[in-house]
């Protein structure tokens, strides 16, 4: 494994170190690296991400290289092993999501998009779907400000067709 | 903290991740996401994505229910009826002899001789116009072709009563969506039908 650093800049000025192995993760940062545009003196600028943001995703970032070391290291593990193993990660990646604001979410989900972690976009795209599922469509258009622009009755039309759905 | 906007294809992988039972809440969030969620490309999208999830489709005093069952724990949760609007009727209320289903979307026999297909999520039916007529044995499924990308009833028409294989005469047709059209397939006795089944 190559433990070569390179140095990472948030929108805010802020620089991260990073193993290489982990900042591959993301498809931008990977293709950076491929085409030798990255100068082992100066850190990759990120003009989108900010401080804060950028070190949930090294975090991240970091959890999930170790995690894919250690499918190298077992290959031939047994599925309850493979099954404890993808507990754990649930258990860490849910413990990473619990206490974080839908701005923080909406924020990491922004990042992860523009640094292409695909992993990454799933998980938050996934969390916030848990956190809309049981919300009204008032609420949900808060959220995301969304102005409804339905009539009462076209919306009332719908609600019927989906009255099931309201049970 | 300001909530920021996010782009719309992230929208779309949020909501195609969203339980298929809550979408069709959320269809009346805009008219933009009523759109999508009714299109073809967002159902296949969610497929893809969503977490499976079982539900159990009951036929209870001819209506169709439906039903979540844990296996794991005692509170099993049940149900929520789903109703039907026959627009040629006055009845505000159909009633289902038998329901069938594939990928989510049902197809159901009424106990007025009519044959309806329908996607409970986007509120949509299509009622289906048989060639001659409804037989109170005719055998109903519905299908997916892999090939056409399109959605095909069978109609099984028994004469009788026996199943096919048995070696009674039977008619087997088959209702394309894309030509809104009958075809009578030509297959002989016995297990040839289970062939020409697989080649629909």
């Amino acid at each position: 494994m190559s433990s070569n650093m390179i140095m990472l800049k948030s929108s805010d000025g802020a620089s991260f170190e990073i193993e290489e192995a982990a900042a591959r993760k993301s498809k931008i940062i990977a293709n950076m690296i491929e085409v030798e545009c990255v100068d082992e003196d100066k850190a990759i600028p990120l003009q989108n991400v900010t401080g804060n943001i950028l070190a949930l995703v090294i975090e991240y970032c970091n959890k999930h290289i170790v995690d894919d070391d250690d499918d190298v290291a077992t290959e031939e593990a047994s599925e309850e092993e493979e099954e404890a193993k993808k507990k754990k990660v649930d258990d860490w990646e849910a413990e990473f999501m619990n206490s974080m604001s839908l701005e923080t979410m909406f924020e990491l989900l922004l990042a992860a998009n523009y640094l292409n972690i695909k992993s990454l976009i799933d998980l938050v795209c996934q969390t916030i779907a848990n956190n809309i599922k049981d919300k009204t469509p008032e609420e949900v258009r808060k959220i995301f400000s969304i102005e409804n622009d339905f009539t009462p009755e076209e919306e009332e039309e719908i609600r019927k067709e989906n009255a099931w759905a309201f049970g | 903290m300001e909530r920021r906007n996010l782009p719309w294809d992230l929208i779309e992988e949020i909501l195609s991740r969203v339980p298929a039972k809550s979408l069709a809440r959320l269809r009346s969030t805009s008219k933009q996401w009523n759109t999508l969620l009714k299109s073809g490309r967002f159902v296949r999208m969610h497929s893809a994505n969503a977490p499976k999830e079982s539900l159990i489709i009951m036929l209870m005093d001819e209506k169709v229910y439906f039903a979540k069952a844990n296996l794991h724990g005692i509170r099993n949760k049940v149900a929520s009826k789903f109703n039907l609007i026959d627009p040629h009727f006055i009845s505000p209320q159909v009633y289902i002899r038998d329901v069938f289903h594939c990928h989510g979307l049902l197809l159901c026999t009424t106990c007025n001789n009519r044959l309806v297909v329908c996607n409970p999520c986007s509120g949509e039916t299509k009622w289906i116009t048989l060639r001659n007529g409804y037989k109170t044995f005719d055998l109903y499924a519905l299908g997916y072709d892999n090939k056409s990308l399109n959605y095909k009833v069978l109609r099984v028409d028994c004469q009788g009563g026996h199943f096919p294989g048995m070696g009674n005469n039977y008619e087997i047709e088959i209702y394309d969506f894309t030509t809104d059209s009958w075809r009578v397939l030509d297959v002989g006795t016995g297990g040839d039908v289970y062939k020409g089944v697989d080649g629909w």
